[in-house]
C-alpha cells in the first residue's frame, strides 16, 4: 500500500515536471529534431524581435531567435539565432527583421546581402557577427509621414507667398494637389484603426489617389520648368538636367529595393527641409519670381521630391501589410 | 431608536472586526506552522500520505475540468473570430488563456473544494473530538503533525496538478481543434507558439503555488477552529471552500496586478 | 509526588468556570473530582498538562509550575501524565496498536521492539488483546474506551487523568472501566485524578474526593466524608434531587 502511494505521488510529479520543462521548451520552439547552431548578427535596432521568433531562409522556417541583448558599449543590438546545423548560410548573408503578419508577430529572415543594396546594414564587430537591418514598422512610417505633411503645409503657405503672377496659378494647383496628397497621407494613418481587410482596400485606393496626385504635380513641375527656361541661363538648364537624371537614378534604385523605405522617407524629409529653405529665401529675398525661378535647385528640389513620394507609394502599394499594425492584442 | 440608526454601523464595526481577527488568526497559524518545521520528524514521514491525497487524488478532477474547458475555449475562439481573425488564433486563445487564467483558476477553486473542506473537515472533527487535545497530551505539536505536512503537500502539488492540467486543456483544445473546427495541427501549434513566453509557465506555476498555500493553510485555519460538534464541523467546511475560493480569486487578480 | 491545583481561576470571554479551585492528589491515590456537567471539570484536568494555563493561581506536578514551561518541557511533563479523554479521542485513521504506540514514538528512547512489547503489554492491561489490527470505529464504546486508557499508560506515567470514563456506559462496562482504573492504581501504582458525575462510579474508585461547585471546592474528603455530609449541595448530587439544592439557596 505504502510503495504504491509512493508510486502514484512520483508518477506525478514526474509527469507534471516533463510536462513543465519539455512543454515550455517546445513552445519556445526548441528543435528536438537535430543538431542546432547558434548565429550571431548585429542590428542598430531591432524593431519588435523577441526571443522565440521564427528565423527564415529562402521562405522556410530555419530556426528560432533565442536571444536579444544590446552590447555593453550600447552601440547596437546583438542577436543570437539557433538554426539547423546543416544549414549553408550564403557568404555575403545579412540578416532582415521583418513583420511576419499583420499582428506584430516578427520574423528574422537570412538573405544574400545583394538583395539590398541600399539598406543602412549595421556593421559586425566580431568575426562571425552578421550585419542586420531591421525594416521600418508602421510607427516609424505614420511619424515620418506627419513629419512630411507638416513640411508641405508649411511649403505651400510660403509659395503661396512668393507667387502672385500668372505662372504661379499652375504652381498653386500643384500645391493643391499636394495638400491633397497631404490629407490623404493622414487618413491613411486614421485608418489603421478600422478592420485590416478594410484598410488594405482603403490604402489601395488612397495610394493610387496619391500617385495620380503626384503624376498630376510632376506635370505642373514640368510646366514650371518650361517657364524657367526662358528666364533661365543655359547653364542653370543643363545642372538642372543633370539633377533630375541623377534623382531619377536613385528612384529607381528605391524602387528595386523597397527595403531602405525608412531612408527614402529622411531623404524626402531633407528635400522638403531643403525646398523649405528656398522658399524661405524666395519670400524673405527680392521676392520676385524670376528670381526664385532661375534657381534650379527648388525646381529640382521639387521634382526630387515627388519622385521620391512616388516611390513611397509605390512601396506602399506593393507591401501594404509592411505598413500596418493592427493593435488587435 | 439610536440602537436602530447606528445598527448598520455597529454591524460593519462588529464585521470588521471578525474580517480583522480571521485574518490575524489565520497569520498566527502560519507563524506556528513556520516554527513547526523544526519539527522534521514529526511531519516529514506524513508528508508523503498527504501528497497523495491532495495531490494525486485530485489529479483526475482537475485533467476532467481542464480537458473540458480546453474543448469550450476552441469552440468559443473559433465562434468569436470567424471573418476577422486569422483561425489559428483559436491556438494563441487556448494557450494563453489555459496557462495565464483557466488552468491555475479553475484548478485551484476545484481543489479548493475538495481539498479545502476535506482539511478542514477532518482537522474539524478531530478538534471537536478532541483528537488534537489527545495529540497535544502524547507531546506532538499538532501544527506540526496536521498542518505543516498538508501545506507542504499542498503548496508542492498544486503547480504539479495545475501543470497537468493546463496541458489537459491545450490537448483538448487542439483536439477539438482539428476535430470539429477546419484547423490542422501545424496550424494550432503556429497559434500556441505565436505569443508563448516562458514567463506564462512561470506565471501559471506561482499563481498555482499561492494558491496551494492558501487552501491548506486556510482549510487548517477553519479545522482549528471548529466549535461544537458536527454542526460545527459543517460550518467550517462551508467556511474554509468560501473564504480559499474568495482568496483564490482576489490573489489572481493580486499576481494580475504585480507580475503582468 | 502529587499533582497541587491551587487556587486557579480561569474564565473563557465573560464565563468564569473556576474562581480558586484548589485540590490536591497525593502520591498513588486516587482523586475523585464531582460536579455537574459544565461545572469546570475538564478545564480543570486539561491545567494539569498545560492544555490550558490558569489566568489566576497555579498547578504543580511534583512541586513544579506546569505554566510557563517551554515546549519541550511541557512534552516531558506530558509523558508523565496519561490523559484519558471523554471520548477516548482515538485517531480514526489509524489501527488500534498505532494509537496506542502513538506516544511511544515520540520517545527517543523506546526502541522498535520495546515499542511494540509495551503496546502488547497495555492492550493487555486493558484486556484488548486480538484487537491490535482493528480500527477505532470498529469498536464498541467500552472497548474504545480501554484502548483510550490502554494508550494512555503505554509511555508508563505516573500520572492517569480520566475525563468521564464511565459517561455514556452501559452498567456492566462501567463497572469494567471501574475496575481497570483501580487495577492501574494498584499494578502500575500509578495516581488518578479522575472527573466524574456519576456517583456509583465515584465511589467504587475513590480514595479521597472534591466536589466542584461553581468555581470553587465545596468540600473534599474521603468517600465517608462525602456520603456524611449534611451540605444540601452533595446531597442533592449524591442523591440526584435537585430540589434539595433549590431548598437551600
Amino acid at each position: 500500500m505504502n510503495e504504491k502511494r509512493d508510486a502514484m505521488v512520483g508518477v506525478v510529479i514526474v509527469a507534471a515536471l516533463v510536462v513543465i520543462v519539455v512543454g515550455t521548451m517546445w513552445l519556445e520552439g526548441t528543435s528536438f529534431a537535430g543538431e542546432t547552431t547558434d548565429v550571431h548578427a548585429v542590428f542598430s535596432e531591432v524593431g519588435q524581435i523577441t526571443a522565440g521568433n521564427p528565423v527564415k531562409f529562402r521562405g522556410v522556417r530555419v530556426g528560432s531567435v533565442r536571444r536579444v541583448e544590446v552590447l555593453p558599449d550600447g552601440s547596437l543590438v546583438r542577436v543570437t539565432f539557433r538554426v539547423q546545423e546543416d544549414l549553408r548560410i550564403p557568404p555575403d548573408a545579412v540578416v532582415v527583421l521583418s513583420p511576419e503578419s499583420f499582428f506584430g508577430d516578427w520574423q528574422a529572415e537570412i538573405h544574400s546581402r545583394a538583395r539590398f543594396p541600399h539598406a543602412q546594414f549595421a556593421d559586425a564587430r566580431e568575426p562571425g557577427d552578421l550585419p542586420g537591418y531591421a525594416l521600418p514598422d508602421i510607427a516609424q512610417l505614420t511619424a515620418t509621414a506627419d513629419r512630411i505633411s507638416d513640411n508641405i503645409g508649411t511649403l505651400s503657405d510660403r509659395i503661396g507667398i512668393a507667387f502672385s503672377e500668372e505662372t504661379a496659378m499652375n504652381i498653386a494647383s500643384m500645391i493643391d494637389n499636394m495638400e491633397e496628397v497631404t490629407e490623404r497621407l493622414s487618413e491613411l494613418v486614421t485608418q489603421q484603426a478600422v478592420s485590416f481587410t478594410d484598410v488594405t482596400d482603403d490604402v489601395r485606393r488612397a495610394t493610387q489617389g496619391i500617385g495620380d496626385a503626384a503624376l498630376e504635380a510632376q506635370v505642373v513641375l514640368a510646366r514650371l520648368n518650361s517657364v524657367m527656361g526662358q528666364a533661365a541661363t543655359g547653364e542653370a538648364l543643363s545642372d538642372f538636367a543633370a539633377l533630375a537624371e541623377n534623382l531619377r537614378q536613385l528612384s529607381e534604385d528605391l524602387q528595386g529595393t523597397n527595403t531602405t523605405v525608412q531612408a527614402m522617407a529622411m531623404q524626402v524629409d531633407s528635400t522638403f527641409a531643403a525646398l523649405d529653405r528656398v522658399a524661405v529665401q524666395a519670400t524673405e529675398g527680392e521676392g520676385s519670381l524670376g528670381r526664385l525661378l532661375s534657381d534650379p535647385t527648388m525646381a529640382a528640389g521639387m521634382e526630387g521630391t515627388l519622385a521620391e513620394l512616388q516611390v513611397l507609394l509605390q512601396d506602399i502599394r506593393e507591401n501594404p501589410r509592411r505598413y500596418l499594425r493592427l493593435s488587435i492584442f | 431608536m439610536t440602537r436602530t440608526l447606528l445598527a448598520p454601523f455597529t454591524a460593519l464595526g462588529r464585521g470588521v472586526r471578525v474580517f480583522t481577527l480571521a485574518i490575524g488568526r489565520w497569520g498566527g497559524l502560519v507563524i506556528d506552522a513556520a516554527r513547526a518545521l523544526r519539527w522534521v520528524e514529526i511531519w516529514a514521514p506524513l508528508t508523503l500520505r498527504q501528497m497523495t491525497r491532495i495531490g494525486v487524488d485530485s489529479v483526475p478532477i482537475a485533467l476532467f475540468i481542464a480537458a473540458f474547458t480546453g474543448i469550450v475555449l476552441a469552440l468559443q475562439a473559433s465562434y468569436t473570430f470567424t471573418g476577422a481573425i486569422p483561425l489559428y488564433f483559436v491556438g494563441v486563445l487556448v494557450g494563453k488563456t489555459m496557462m495565464l487564467e483557466l488552468g491555475p483558476v479553475l484548478t485551484g477553486l476545484a481543489l479548493s473544494g475538495r481539498v479545502g473542506a476535506n482539511i478542514s473537515a477532518e482537522i474539524g472533527t478531530m478538534r471537536v473530538t478532541e483528537q488534537i487535545d489527545a495529540l497535544e497530551t502524547m507531546a506532538y505539536p499538532p501544527v506540526a503533525y496536521l498542518v505543516v505536512p498538508r501545506v507542504i503537500a499542498g503548496t508542492i502539488m498544486f503547480p504539479l496538478v495545475t501543470a497537468l492540467a493546463i496541458a489537459m486543456g491545450i490537448v483538448a483544445g487542439w483536439f477539438t481543434a482539428i476535430q470539429l473546427l477546419e484547423l490542422s495541427t501545424p496550424e494550432f501549434i503556429r497559434g500556441l507558439t505565436l505569443f508563448f513566453v516562458p514567463f506564462d509557465v512561470a506565471y501559471a506555476m506561482i499563481k498555482a503555488t499561492s494558491f496551494g498555500f492558501v487552501v491548506t493553510t486556510i482549510g487548517c485555519h477553519f479545522g482549528f477552529g471548529t466549535r461544537g460538534g458536527a454542526e460545527g464541523v459543517g460550518r467550517s467546511t462551508t467556511g474554509a471552500v468560501v473564504a480559499s475560493s474568495m482568496v483564490i480569486l482576489v490573489l489572481d487578480a493580486f499576481w494580475a496586478v504585480l507580475l503582468l | 509526588m502529587s499533582i497541587e491545583i491551587d487556587g486557579i481561576h480561569k474564565a473563557f470571554e465573560s464565563n468564569q468556570v473556576l474562581r480558586g479551585f484548589s485540590v490536591e492528589a497525593r502520591d498513588g491515590e486516587t482523586l475523585v473530582i464531582l460536579g455537574q456537567s459544565g461545572s469546570g471539570k475538564s478545564v480543570t484536568i486539561k491545567h494539569v498538562v498545560g492544555l490550558l494555563e490558569p489566568d489566576q493561581g497555579e498547578v504543580r506536578v511534583d512541586g513544579e509550575r506546569v505554566a510557563g514551561r517551554t515546549l519541550e518541557e511541557l512534552f516531558a511533563l506530558r509523558r508523565n501524565v496519561g490523559y484519558v479523554f471523554q471520548f477516548a479521542a482515538l485517531f480514526d485513521s489509524m489501527s488500534v496498536a498505532d494509537n496506542v504506540a502513538m506516544g511511544l514514538r515520540r520517545m527517543r528512547e523506546v526502541s522498535d521492539e520495546e515499542r511494540e512489547e509495551r503496546v502488547r503489554e497495555a492492550l493487555r492491561v486493558v484486556d484488548l488483546v486480538g484487537f491490535e489490527d482493528r480500527s477505532p470505529s470498529e469498536l464498541s464504546g467500552g472497548q474504545r474506551k480501554r484502548a483510550g486508557i490502554a494508550r494512555a499508560v503505554a509511555t508508563r506515567p505516573s500520572y492517569l487523568l480520566y475525563d468521564e470514563p464511565t459517561t455514556g456506559l452501559d452498567p456492566v462496562t462501567r463497572a469494567v472501566v471501574d475496575r481497570l482504573i483501580n487495577r492501574m492504581k494498584d499494578e502500575l501504582g500509578v495516581t488518578g485524578i479522575v472527573i466524574t458525575h456519576d456517583m456509583e462510579s465515584a465511589f467504587r474508585v475513590a480514595d479521597r474526593m472534591a466536589m466542584l461547585y461553581e468555581g470553587i471546592c465545596r468540600l473534599e474528603g474521603t468517600p465517608d466524608d462525602f456520603r456524611n455530609s449534611e451540605d444540601p449541595v452533595i446531597r442533592a448530587f449524591i442523591e440526584g434531587r435537585p430540589e434539595l439544592m433549590e431548598n437551600s439557596s
